[in-house]
């Protein structure tokens, strides 16, 4: 069985820089895989290579933290996911975050009832709500953990930018090389498993 | 579709593993030796769990005081 993996529909601005490595941290820590439409460059018909990525994920995390500035992408994706979380019954999962919750019954009143896991732009919280998303995972990180992870994350990207000869997270080598490299640094520290029974 | 507090999220699936990463992103032998040195260099990695939290309370004492 292959290994699952998470769409981030997040946005990609240099103060969102912080929130996007904790994503990308938490969710490795699941053991799931972090997938971004970042990873698609220079192509034509840009939006069928993303619903092409969207639909080989499990799950997609949306974060509308920017829905207050004229940003369509993330509310255009998360649209897509939705739908193909209706369409595929139980085959794909999305979870909305926000940095806060300000407006977000305006702006997107469709979505009232569904739970947005709030996280007011703190990686403490983000880690917490990904716990809150992923409750039922096997793997069980805490959030002590994914923040020593992202610790020695943060240590080692000097190295992965400069050798990109980048600047920025959102950058597709950047990005693919951060992957790795927190994955190896949560083979390092042993995750719990729930047990369950039988 | 997106989840509400009464319906958690099952996941039975194995995690990913770093030949994994490699084979999704298709990186190199040579990028994958890179960032391996990278992150064998990198001090804390290997801290144990018990040096992380008394870390993480010094730091919040730190904070606090």
């Amino acid at each position: 069985m292959s290994p699952r993996s998470v769409f981030l529909n997040v946005p990609y601005d240099k103060p969102f820089q912080p929130i996007f490595l904790a994503y990308v941290v938490g969710v490795i820590g699941y053991g799931l895989i972090p997938r971004a439409s970042l990873e698609i460059q220079g192509s034509t018909h840009r939006i069928n290579h993303i619903v092409e990525l969207l639909h080989s994920c499990e799950f997609s995390i949306h974060d509308m933290s920017r829905i207050d500035v004229p940003r369509f992408n993330m509310p255009f994706e998360l649209g897509l996911a939705y739908h193909h979380s209706l369409s595929l019954a139980d085959k794909h999962s999305c979870f909305i975050f926000a940095g806060d919750y300000k407006g977000f019954e305006d702006r997107l009143s469709d979505l009232k009832g569904i739970d947005i896991q709030v996280h007011d732009n703190d990686i403490a919280k983000v880690f917490s709500r990904l716990c809150a998303a992923f409750v039922a995972q096997d793997l069980v990180p805490t959030v002590i953990d994914m923040k020593a992870v992202y610790e020695l994350l943060t240590d080692s990207l000097p190295g992965v930018l400069e050798n990109a000869g980048s600047d920025s997270l959102f950058h597709p080598m950047v990005f693919s090389e951060l992957v790795f490299t927190a994955r190896a640094f949560w083979n390092s520290r042993p995750v719990k498993t729930r047990s369950r029974q039988a | 579709m997106a989840r509400r507090k009464s319906q958690p999220v099952v996941l039975t699936g194995r995690p990913a593993t770093l030949e994994d990463i490699q084979r999704v992103f298709k990186l190199s032998n040579k990028t994958v030796a890179r960032l391996t040195a990278l992150v064998e260099s990198t001090p804390g990695v290997r801290d144990s769990s018990e040096a992380v939290i008394r870390r993480h309370k010094q730091k919040a004492l730190t904070a606090g005081s």
